[in-house]
């Protein structure tokens, strides 16, 4: 019997394969990627600071501490969970809305996120009574990018919810919050608008030791759920009615999963700002390599958004003296490709 | 009208073939219904002879004129075509949908003319009383009538149609089937259905092509084509053939499988299930 | 077939003509409104009366001038400081809409609107890379420098459209997909350029990208408006045509439609028309997603009637923005591009959940 399944067995195996590359790839350009920018390091260097740093012995040279412990690694560590959160994010919405233009931000969490910056950096409100400063703003930044979210769950309970309705009312309040940030960045100073723009590119050089281990806790615990789910979204695909024959609570499933992604992603976004693409561009790579069936898309997004943005953070960092911020660089890389895509693909599968 | 096809192959890649040394010669005022398995290039076949598709080798015809040198504007005022389904996400009501088919005959303006023919044939289907309906509220059978409508009132020569019955129930596929035969005999049209009813096709049709792995199986009259060999060759069941006015009648028998190759043989859900 | 009158036949034909007479009136009573909402923003952006405003209005374009200083001045205000902006606001909101009903019937996407293939953020483009980095064409200095980069940008979406048409198929999914994938980049180049800029610049180009019509002068006037009418002019020819689009590719293909290029047409005539637009007043969003919706859901979706019935939609809700943007604070602090977005989002809310059909859109 097992030669019948042979060909089926092969294609799962290589799947398998294409996964384990982008997570070797993964580890390659993140160890590569300690050595990248203005002060320059030897491997040996590097390693040297991440063993005595593991064994908790001092490291000789401070700089080298500062640089490639208190900067680098965390900054890489950073952009592999934010590329394989945003993708796996992108992925499971466009799953689960079953719309190739989905994205993690589908939701407005973008705006949201931007409206808690701009009134955490032009009003000076604070929605936690008693934080100030840049903690402000991330959480800010993080409770206004669950309103668009929060907002869908309530319509929910009264109305039926389709994926279409899903996308568009996150379209609509995603307007407003757009509208109210406009309107206040209009009695803004010139100098706390460049502020409020600098976050808005999404940027990684910010990132301290201390952001790696909240967003750590949100990245893994989201996507084990997403991952232990897979097998949900892969019935989602064949539309609401389907599904709910197949024994699926799609309203429940929808709602839990749009909800993680948006609290995934949210934490992300808090902390890096709203680094766009990826979360579109990623799934439709990592499809082209596994298919769209969730159990291996998920984790083939996650590998090839990881190494994405790691790649893009390198190339931000050699790019100048002040470097472009990450986040245009993933535009400036995304676009194109996704456009080869377009032109390669050509098959009716999403377009 | 004639529609001669030499040669013909199509594939949507290069691995893919779909139609593969289509020859055919169809002519005059008849009826004429394309049957066989799913997947097996009826639908390619009509959208080749209408230049939706361009056939990769080989030619198509009308009238001893290549397809590929007319014109699409050209095409529209010799060969309507009615689709399997229609999907429209705006507002938009049956009158101003059947009109549609008119553009290739009228200008901008919309005359009495049109508006005659468009009603006469609204009644002629029985949906004339949905006329100002909107058409995205009405059910799959009625939507099916109305583009069927919008293909009639095109006043084509050749009239191509998808399954154009498979939403209706009896008494209208009977009436649709017959209203295309009539229409063929009368005017002089070309019509060329997709069918997976045979007994309709074999009912209505003056001649039928069957269709088996991307080449034309059998070409002719229902009584040549529908026998008890071909249809086990083709869709592989078993049928007994008899024969009332002159027309064969299909019946399908269920009890005789025999085959070694039976995907589904009896009992086989009870040694598959868990 | 028996073409013979009956009576029935007659009742149909009636029937039909009633439609098109109640489809007719409305364009008229929106008009009607058009004209009277214009009016009344004139009115409260002067503090004069209705009718007084109503007369000043009149009067000049009768050629009386006014004799004596006050009414001078009525005029002169009226005429110079509160009608061009209110009259930018009907061309922009007719122009607006007109791209929307066309863009959403030739995408077959009622979801579209005029910047689906990322003419906006092309145009934000422009203006920015010509107000921060002070890019510019040599001749034209300044304001007009803006205008004429954003133009450009605003371009450049649809010629890489053109460019790639040979390379893809040409279906509205993927020129969708590829609008959006356009306007990502630009939207992300825009904000990078805006860091790189000093901080008075990024001001300036912030303000810019909102829409907004206060600040422009009958000068700007011309252009918008030839744009807009030689477009609305071109479309209503093709209106029947973009009816057949609305049931997709194929049907229009073998009703004598030549699709591919039709479309490509229609991007070219709307990104110019778009394009002419928001390089003066900057990007109004909204309007021109729902005035075609409001339309049909009030005359039904034939094209003949929608494309211009949809344009006095249009313009009559930008003015409702202007209007309510004055009554609002001192004008000029809450741009029309705000408020427009206030009114639109609720709307665009409603039309959201009505809708019964699940219909797959986007």
């Amino acid at each position: 019997m097992a030669s019948r399944h042979e060909g089926y067995r092969r294609l799962c195996r290589r799947k398998v394969l294409f996964i384990a590359g982008f997570m070797i790839l993964t580890a390659v350009v993140a160890i590569f990627s300690l050595n990248v920018g203005f002060y320059e390091t030897s491997f040996s260097q590097v390693f040297d600071v991440i063993w005595s740093n593991l064994n908790g012995q001092p490291v000789s040279s401070r700089q080298d501490q500062l640089i490639i412990w208190d900067i680098r690694v965390p900054e890489a560590l950073v952009a592999i969970m934010t590329g394989a959160a945003l993708s796996v994010g992108g992925a499971v919405m466009q799953t689960v809305l079953r719309n190739p233009l989905a994205d993690s931000y589908t939701m407005g969490i973008s705006s949201g996120a931007f409206f808690g910056v701009t009134i955490a950096a032009i009003a000076g409100i604070s929605i936690l009574p008693g934080v100030g400063g840049n903690l402000a703003t991330v959480f800010n930044a993080f409770i206004c990018s669950l309103i668009p979210v929060a907002l869908i769950l309530l319509i929910s309970r009264k109305r039926r919810m389709t994926p279409t309705k899903i996308i568009l009312i996150g379209i609509a309040i995603m307007y407003v919050f757009s509208a109210v940030s406009t309107l206040l960045m209009l009695t803004a100073d010139s100098e706390t608008l460049a502020d409020v723009y600098a976050w808005r590119v999404g940027t990684l050089s910010q990132v301290e030791w201390g952001h790696v281990g909240i967003i750590f806790v949100f990245v893994t615990l989201g996507l084990i759920y997403l991952m232990l789910n897979n097998k949900k979204y892969n019935l989602m695909m064949a539309g609401e009615n389907c599904a709910q024959t197949m024994g699926i609570d799609t309203k429940r499933t929808t709602l839990t999963s749009l909800s993680i992604v948006s609290l995934v992603t949210a934490a992300v976004v808090s902390f890096t700002g709203t680094i766009g693409f990826i979360g579109l561009v990623g799934p439709h790579i990592a499809r082209i390599f596994v298919g769209s069936e969730s159990k291996y898309l998920i984790p083939a997004s996650a590998a090839f958004g990881a190494a994405f943005l790691l790649v893009a953070d390198c190339v931000s960092r050699v790019s100048g003296t002040y470097g472009l911020p990450v986040g245009v660089i993933s535009a400036m890389i995304g676009c194109p490709l996704f456009i080869i895509i377009l032109v390669k693909m050509r098959s009716k599968e999403w377009a | 009208m004639k529609v001669t096809i030499e040669g013909m192959e199509f594939g949507y890649s290069n691995e893919a073939v779909v139609l593969n040394d289509i020859d055919l010669d169809i002519a005059g005022a008849q009826l004429v219904s394309i049957v066989g398995p799913n997947g097996v290039g009826k639908s390619t076949l009509i959208h080749c002879i209408n230049k939706i598709l361009s056939p990769t080798k080989g030619t198509v015809m009308i009238d001893g004129r290549d397809v590929s040198e007319i014109s699409i504007k050209e095409m529209s005022k010799i060969s309507g075509y009615v689709p399997y389904t229609a999907n429209n996400s705006f507002p938009l009501s049956v009158v101003d949908t059947v009109l549609m088919g008119r553009h290739p005959h009228s200008n901008w303006k919309t005359t009495d003319h049109d508006l005659d023919v468009v009603y006469d044939t609204l009644r002629m289907l029985d949906i004339e009383h949905l006329a100002l309906r909107s058409f995205n509220e009405l059910s799959a059978g009625q939507h099916q009538r109305v583009m069927l409508a919008r293909g009639l009132v095109q006043e084509p020569k050749i009239l191509l149609l998808d399954e154009p019955t498979a939403n209706l129930d009896i008494r209208h596929q009977m009436n649709v089937t017959r209203i295309l035969r009539n229409l063929a005999h009368e005017k002089g049209i070309l019509v060329i259905i997709i069918s997976h009813d045979l007994n309709i096709a074999a009912t209505y049709s003056d001649n039928v092509i069957m269709m088996h792995e991307g080449r034309v199986f059998k070409v002719g009259s229902p009584m040549e084509v529908f026998t008890e060999e071909n249809l086990r060759t083709v869709y592989n069941v078993d049928s007994e053939i008899t024969v009332k006015n002159g027309r064969p009648r299909i019946v399908l028998l269920d009890d005789l499988y025999v085959d070694d190759d039976d995907p589904c043989p009896e009992g086989s859900y009870v040694s598959s299930g868990r | 077939m028996n073409t013979v009158k009956r009576t029935e036949d007659i009742d149909f034909k009636q029937n039909y003509k009633r439609e098109i007479t109640k489809k007719v009136s409305f364009v008229v009573c929106s008009l009607v409104v058009l004209v009277v909402l214009a009016v009344l923003s004139c009115a409260i952006g002067t503090g004069y009366g209705f009718f007084e405003t109503y007369q000043i209005i009149l009067d000049h374009i009768m050629g009386v001038v006014p004799a004596n200083k006050a009414e001078w001045w009525a005029d002169h205000y009226v005429w110079e400081n509160v009608l061009p902006s209110v009259v930018a606001a009907i061309i922009a909101g007719a122009g607006l809409a007109l791209g929307g009903s066309v863009m959403q019937s030739m995408m077959g996407n009622p979801l579209a609107d005029p910047y689906t293939t990322g003419i906006s953020s092309g145009a934000c483009f422009g203006a920015v890379a010509s107000i921060t980095l002070g890019l510019s064409f040599s001749s034209l200095g300044g304001e007009m420098g803006i205008v004429a980069m954003a133009f450009v940008g605003a371009l450049v979406p649809a010629l890489m459209m053109i460019l790639l048409s040979k390379y893809i198929n040409t279906s509205p999914s993927t020129l969708i997909l590829i609008g959006t994938a356009i306007s990502y980049f630009f939207n992300a180049m825009v904000t990078y350029v805006m860091v790189i800029a000093d901080a008075d610049a990024l001001q300036d180009a912030f303000i810019w990208q909102i829409g907004a019509v206060s600040d422009l002068h009958w000068s700007d006037i011309p252009l918008m408006l030839c744009v807009v009418a030689i477009g609305s002019v071109l479309i209503m020819v093709v209106s029947n045509k973009l009816n057949l689009m609305m049931m997709g590719d194929n049907s229009a293909k073998t009703m004598g439609l030549d699709v591919e290029n039709f479309r490509m047409l229609c991007l070219i005539l709307i990104s110019i028309l778009v394009a002419s637009i928001i390089s003066f007043t900057g990007i109004i969003g909204f309007v021109g997603l729902i005035a075609p919706h409001i339309t049909r859901f009030i005359i039904g979706g034939d094209n003949k009637f929608v494309v211009p019935a949809g344009m006095l939609m249009g313009a009559i809700i930008l003015c409702l923005a202007d209007l309510a943007s004055r009554c609002l604070l001192d004008y000029g602090n809450v741009p029309i591009g705000v408020v427009m977005s206030f009114i639109g989002a609720p709307v665009f809310l409603y039309l959201v959940t009505r809708s019964k059909s699940d219909k797959e859109v986007f």
